[in-house]
């Protein structure tokens, strides 16, 4: 059974930049549920969060798929009912 | 990126649409430099955005549309009949008491006869077909990776069915399914529903003077040069997005061929696109019926809008 948490905190983290606070990271890496918005990610890292997410779901991703979440866990949410 | 300056008066989308000053957006930089982070293959969707006019500047946009207009011409015969024997058909069988999925039974089969007709191809593409969709900011890598094998998928098909047809010609053709599918299908569904759900009280020359709704709800240019623009005067690679849907609305009714665009962008599909619309409208009207739009939902989509669900309850009384 897949883990979307799991998954989802991995392919964030990898996206994550010098301009993420480190708070934030740290947080997302223990798995709590920050904003997205708080990860400060551009647009190409967004690209690379949802290449990541589609070829491990074999699913198709829009941009707005992941602007219209709020957080970690709602992103996880969302990938659980896509599947 | 910033997001482009909105432009909604008449005069002034006039100015960004018809001045040699602003240039169309850069699709295929921007696809080329996605591919390239991301490490895919864009060659088919840089080679199909290389020949829609609406994507190319200066003489390369002269070139582009001259081509796509005669090969527009020369299909249009067959189009027609299309548009004559068969819409009204299509019109009487989703009039019909029950039940309907207008998308499915009616758009875009539609949609693809007449390009069919046109490009003198025999092409159905899925209902959920990424080809128009090259105009797009905001689809993910794997709905890119799937754009361009369905725009090789395309070009192969055509080279199957018209093996005489050059490399170019072939391109040409490619241009007629990209920039008919999702605006035809949008701006023919759009109408219908507002038709649907405002009834056909309307005289038939009132409906079918214009489109009531397009499926291309603005475009996008960059100034290549300082403009005065609205008594502002905006600097050199600004972004300025003309915003068409606006003529929907009752007090622009005088402006809505506006839809069409302006100047040497205006749609080369226009003469065909409002002959449907005039059959559409007087067959829906041949074919009365109590009907009411169960679902209705547009498509997720930054460019078209276009309904993704719409559902009608027909009934005889």
């Amino acid at each position: 059974m897949t883990d979307f948490m799991s998954l989802v905190v991995s392919a964030l983290t990898d996206a994550c930049t010098e301009k993420t606070p480190k708070d934030i990271l740290t947080k997302l890496q223990n798995r709590e549920d920050v904003l997205l918005e708080d990860l400060l990610l551009d647009s190409l890292s967004r690209f690379e969060v949802m290449m990541k997410i589609e070829d491990t779901l074999d699913i198709e991703l829009d941009e707005d798929d992941l602007i219209d979440q709020k957080s970690v866990q709602g992103l996880a949410n969302y990938l659980a009912s896509r599947t | 990126m910033p997001d482009p300056t909105a432009i909604t008066k008449l005069d002034d989308i006039a100015i960004v649409l018809r001045s040699p000053d602003f240039r169309p957006v850069d699709y295929a930089a921007r696809h080329l430099s996605l591919a390239a982070a991301m490490g895919f293959d864009a060659t088919h969707i840089v080679s199909a955005i290389n020949h829609v006019p609406l994507c190319l500047h200066g003489d390369r946009h002269a070139q582009a549309r001259k081509r796509i207009a005669r090969l527009i011409n020369e299909g249009t015969e067959n189009a027609m009949a299309v548009v004559e024997t068969e819409v009204p058909e299509m019109i009487a069988q989703l009039h019909t008491p029950g039940h309907h999925d207008v998308m499915k039974e009616f758009v875009i089969p539609c949609v693809d006869r007449l390009i069919s007709a046109n490009t003198g191809l025999n092409i159905t593409l899925p209902s959920d077909t990424l080809v128009s969709r090259l105009f797009s900011q905001t689809l993910g890598v794997a709905k890119r990776r799937r754009m361009n094998a369905e725009l090789l998928a395309l070009r192969e098909k055509i080279a199957a069915q018209r093996p005489e047809l050059s490399h170019e010609d072939i391109s040409d053709r490619i241009v007629l399914f990209i920039l008919g599918v999702d605006a035809l299908r949008g701006t023919i569904a759009r109408s219908m529903q507002l038709i649907y759900e405002g009834g056909l009280q309307q005289t038939s020359t009132e409906i079918a003077r214009d489109y009531p709704a397009t499926a291309v709800p603005y475009i996008d240019r960059e100034a290549t040069a300082a403009c005065p623009i609205g008594g502002i005067t905006y600097p050199t690679g600004t972004n300025f997005r003309a915003r068409l849907d606006q003529f929907e609305e009752r007090e622009n009714q005088a402006h809505r061929n506006r839809f069409f665009g302006f100047g040497a962008h205006s749609c080369l599909g226009r003469k065909l696109a409002l002959a449907l619309w005039r059959t559409v409208v007087n067959s829906m009207r041949d074919h009365p019926a109590n009907i009411t739009v169960s679902d209705f939902k547009l498509r997720k989509d930054d460019v078209f809008a276009i309904p993704e669900v719409f559902e009608i309850e027909v009934i005889h009384d």
